[in-house]
């Protein structure tokens, strides 16, 4: 162990950080959309990764065959997400909400399932190449470093898409029939809360937060694929990092995930890699449930 | 009425065409692993997405005690069980601290850390590109080489497993079981320990599964990696919520209903009489998916019992249909005691 | 309504058991049955999908030309869904049940091992698009019609030693069996002739590669062999390539020699070079064959290796059943005699110790200029 030189220097170290932090902040804007869900109704969804992929596929078509505008592209994938999100909990939800917590995973499961694969009957099997967003056809050189554009743009949304969250649950009305009805859910609909009307508008968010995270990495890597669980998978991995009570310690465990992937590959091996993120998954699972960044179990 | 099934048991199989007979062998196979979670999540409520890795550990701790070190099939199976039984405990240790998707997400963590030892130590297991050269065993000699005589294995390993399971939940262990199934924090209260419980199930549910690896491994004569990812745990759990998660038939009915599901369909795409476009939808693997997906959720909603609350109301109907009032004996076959 | 559900429920048993037994018998086989099995969907959909529509092609073809000996052949398909379990209950089916005389397929390694175990034992034989190394070895009725990995080997590594004259190169793999064999194949043909090699893995699901360039980057690597299984992952390590500026020449494997390869990557690939099966510029005969008939057929879909393999596997048994008709055996050892065809592929001799045919000459260097692929000069 103390023979161990560093296989790469400062320069490799910071370029590994800033590719990290890119992919960090999509599975942040995954694992905010899974803590909003988890705030609001308890229930993890295991269907989450199929959004994201729909936000990009979705993205394609508006900006590939209807050619629209790349900023309306962007507030109708946010819109149709958060559709989504509402005829996600009437129609998903609803009838597994009183099932058993093991059962209910197996159907969300089964409705990603599902959802991928019509997926891929609409666009097709194969992935789809994405066009790069404005201002992002050029990496930014930084003396010796690179800095893709694309990765603001990453960042700058997770940013914005956390303000909003932030904004939402604290400072508006529903908001706050938001956390009243996670907090106690008999106590709010005794209050006069609509608790149908609570889920359905965080669902609505977080699948409209997922929905943009698949339009946004999409240029950097494509649209479509059979992807619904391996993001899924990654999305809770940086939940339970970072830990799933607040919405920041969401966000801070997605780009903690996407440095500790990028330092690792880098550093340490590439071979194995998932087996070495695998293992800090289960020492983070059984040492510190409540994640890294929550100062209480909730 | 028993003489007769038996007899046309052992007749069926070389009456029956070689590809009916490997379907009924899968089914076989997947029937325990099913079986094996359904011990699970049936007396825990707890989900494993890592099954898949208990099936490839039985799979291949089989392949490598027969080829490597020659050892004898009828030793090799159980052994095989066991070794999986002993990473169910390890992995059933976590489930003392975590419950529901945490556990689930441990579980999925060993899973893929199963896999990439297997791909990464290639010259022992012969990497992602497989371990080859498996054989089916010899029984006194014979080889159980054709399709007919390992499907007579399978099914006896599966009677086996089946009775050995429905004993053990009616004694003091199933009480227990299930109390602690359907209130922890009671069960705890009377004095169960639940961990102890939960520790002993998982172990088991591991045992089973594993020992369908080893069947797998000596049917298929060759395994790689590819069978064993977190896909096939999540079959395996439709599998079970199909067929009927806490019925002690819910794993072969299961298993039966996904096997055979894209089999009819497949048969139903060939049919002329059809419309063109219909079978086309029949015949693409991915229509076939939207289909297990929404018939899934449908049966988790509207009739949780599975399809063998069906079934066992099926029989029930066409036995008394074919045979008269008198025989009302089939239908507490899908009752639990 | 409750005895409406068990009518259906009634309907569901009687055809599983019409499905048990087996089909009658036809009085006279009308036509040669081809049974073929692949992966549509998934990991190898791909593959599968453009295997299978140069499988129906040929069969269309030949049909077309008036069959074989005048009787038509029939192809008829089955899908593994990547999984072996399904790919045996497939090769049963086809041969027990639809009574095939011989088989093509999987599009997998794993799925290729499972069934060839079987068409061994049932004694028809098979031919694999598969690059599995050890799929024919000691087996009679197993034929490969996708080359050897040892050729792949041997040009990317004649490239490395005799072209470019390198001493220092990178494998960039994924985990693939395809990714996993072959880098460990060339690294084991370069080090023992004095080369320096550097190793680095991706996931075929990566959404970023940008670490294990920096790491062959930082390893001073001279060249880097890419090699992956579907377009994807490799698509997005040529992009991060491009992106951090890294200039280091790439070959590819033949994997990746399709247009959604290209359309994934996009000017990222240009420049690159890659080991290929189609000369493009210097279209063989037997590639031509297969690009004619596809622009009449289906103008919209580029030609690939996939849709070779296809072509190549029911034209090989075709012209067998020519001259030896139905019987599974006879078209084995009529394969087996089969000398110098041109297929899509390359130019195929088999031998009863040779099942896989394909020569050094099947393969050649391409590369990619303005998004298209581009024949070289050796």
């Amino acid at each position: 162990m103390l023979e161990y030189k560093l296989k790469m220097d400062l320069i490799d170290i910071l370029q590994l950080l800033i590719s990290g932090v890119t992919v960090g902040g999509i599975y942040a804007l995954v694992a905010l959309g899974f803590h909003i869900i988890y705030i609001s109704t308890r229930i993890l969804n295991f269907a989450h990764g199929v959004i994201v992929l729909w936000g990009g596929l979705l993205g394609y078509t508006l900006m590939v065959h209807l050619k629209l505008n790349f900023f309306l592209v962007l507030v109708l994938v946010l819109l149709i997400g958060w559709l989504f999100g509402i005829l996600f909990n009437r129609i998903v939800i609803e009838p597994i909400k009183y099932v058993s917590p093991g059962i209910q995973i197996i159907c969300l499961l089964a409705v990603s399932t599902v959802f991928e694969n019509i997926a891929a009957v609409i666009w097709g099997k194969e992935p789809l190449s994405f066009p790069p967003f404005p201002w992002s056809k050029n990496p930014i050189p930084i003396g010796k470093l690179v800095l893709l554009p694309q990765s603001l743009w990453v960042i700058g949304l997770t940013l914005v898409g956390l303000t909003i969250t932030q904004w939402v649950l604290k400072g508006t009305m529903i908001g706050k029939a938001i956390r009243a009805t996670a907090n106690n859910i008999t106590a709010a609909r005794l209050m006069g809360i609509d608790t149908r009307k609570t889920y359905s508008m965080a669902f609505g968010i977080a699948l409209a937060l997922g929905a943009m995270a698949g339009m946004v990495i999409s240029p950097l890597t494509f649209a479509g694929g059979y992807l619904a669980i391996p993001i899924l998978i990654k999305g809770f991995t940086a939940s339970i990092l970072g830990g799933m009570a607040a919405p920041m310690s969401s966000i801070l465990g997605g780009f903690l995930l996407g440095i500790m992937e990028s330092l690792a590959a880098g550093l340490i091996s590439t071979a194995y890699l998932d087996a070495i993120i695998m293992s800090l998954l289960l020492l983070i699972l059984l040492l510190r449930p409540q994640g890294l960044f929550a100062s209480k179990m909730e | 009425m028993s003489i007769f099934g038996v007899g046309v048991f052992i007749l069926f199989p070389h009456l029956t065409s070689e590809y009916f007979v490997s379907i009924l062998t899968l089914i076989g196979i997947y029937s325990i692993a099913a079986t094996g979670l359904n011990v699970l999540l049936g007396n825990t409520g707890q989900i494993s997405l890592g099954q898949a890795a208990f099936y490839g550990i039985g799979a291949y701790s089989s392949a490598l005690l027969t080829t490597k070190l020659s050892l004898n099939f009828w030793l090799a199976m159980p052994f095989a069980g066991i070794i999986a039984a002993v990473f169910g405990y390890i992995v059933g240790l976590t489930s003392v601290r975590l419950r529901h998707a945490y556990l689930a997400m441990a579980t999925l963590a060993f899973n893929e850390i199963f896999l990439v030892i297997v791909e990464q130590w290639g010259e022992f297991t012969g990497g992602v590109g497989g371990l080859v050269g498996i054989k089916r065993p010899n029984l006194w000699g014979y080889p159980l080489h054709s399709g007919a005589s390992y499907l007579y294995l399978v099914w006896f390993v599966l009677f086996l497993i089946f009775f050995f399971n429905k004993n053990l939940l009616r004694s003091r262990i199933g009480s227990a079981i299930s109390s602690v199934r359907q209130d922890e924090v009671a069960a705890a209260a009377l004095g169960i320990k639940v961990s102890r419980y939960k520790l002993k199930i998982f172990t088991l549910s591991a045992f089973y599964t594993g020992v369908a690896g080893s069947l797998f491994a000596h049917y298929s004569r060759f395994i790689g990696p590819g069978s064993f990812h977190i896909h096939f745990s999540i079959v395996l759990l439709i599998m079970v919520e199909i067929g009927g998660v806490r019925n002690p038939f819910g794993g072969i009915v299961g298993a039966a209903i996904i096997v055979l599901l894209p089999e009819l369909l497949s048969f139903c795409s060939k049919l002329s009489f059809l419309p063109h476009g219909i079978r086309l939808i029949l015949n693409e693997y991915s229509y076939h998916l939207i289909i297990y997906g929404i018939l899934l959720f449908v049966i988790a909603v509207f009739a949780p019992g599975g399809f063998v609350k069906w079934i066992s109301n099926w029989i029930g109907w066409s036995s008394r249909l074919f045979m008269g009032k008198g025989n009302q004996g089939w239908t507490s076959l899908g009752r639990r005691d | 309504m409750k005895s409406k559900k068990r009518w259906i429920g009634s309907v569901f048993v009687l055809t599983l058991v019409f499905l048990c037994f087996d089909s009658p018998v036809l009085i006279a086989q009308e036509t040669f049955k081809i049974g073929v099995i692949l992966s549509t969907a998934g990991r190898y959909g791909p593959m599968g999908t453009g295997q299978k529509l140069g499988a129906a092609l040929a069969v269309k073809k030949i049909n077309e030309m008036g069959g074989v000996n005048g009787r038509m052949i029939e192809m008829i398909f089955e899908d593994d869904e990547g999984d072996p379990g399904k790919g045996t209950t497939a090769i049963r089916k086809l041969i027990s049940v639809e009574k095939v005389v011989a088989i093509f397929g999987a599009s997998s390694n794993i799925v290729s091992h499972a069934i060839s175990l079987i068409a061994e034992d049932m004694k028809v034989p098979i031919i694999s698009p598969a690059p599995s190394p050890k799929l024919t070895l000691d087996k009679r009725f197993v034929f490969q019609n996708v080359g050897r990995e040892e050729l792949l080997i041997e040009k990317v590594g004649k490239y490395f030693q005799k072209v470019k004259k390198w001493k220092k190169v990178g494998i960039l793999h994924d985990d693939s069996e395809y990714g996993m064999d072959l880098s460990k194949g060339i690294e084991e043909w370069l080090i023992p002739k004095g080369f320096v090699v550097s190793k680095a893995k991706f996931s075929p699901r990566a959404s970023d590669v940008s670490p294990q360039w920096l790491i062959l980057r930082k390893d001073d690597v001279e060249g880097v062999f890419l090699v992956g299984g579907p377009a994807m992952a490799p698509a997005v390590a040529l992009k991060n390539r491009k992106q951090l500026g890294i200039t280091i020449p790439v070959i590819a494997s033949p994997s990746l020699n399709n247009e959604k390869f290209l359309e994934l990557a996009g000017d990222a690939a240009e420049g690159i070079v890659m080991v290929s099966y189609f000369h493009y510029e210097k279209w063989t005969p037997g590639e031509l064959a297969l690009i004619n008939f596809m622009k009449k057929e289906v103008p919209d879909i580029f030609p690939n290796l996939f849709h070779a393999l296809g072509w190549d596997g029911i034209h090989l048994f075709a012209n067998a059943m020519k001259k030896v008709g139905n019987d599974p055996v006879r078209i084995r050892d009529e394969l087996e005699k089969t000398k110098k065809y041109q297929g899509a592929v390359g130019e195929y001799s088999f031998s009863p110790a040779d099942h896989n045919g394909l020569g050094p000459d099947t393969l050649t260097y391409v590369t990619v200029k303005k998004g298209k692929f581009v024949y070289i000069e050796e």
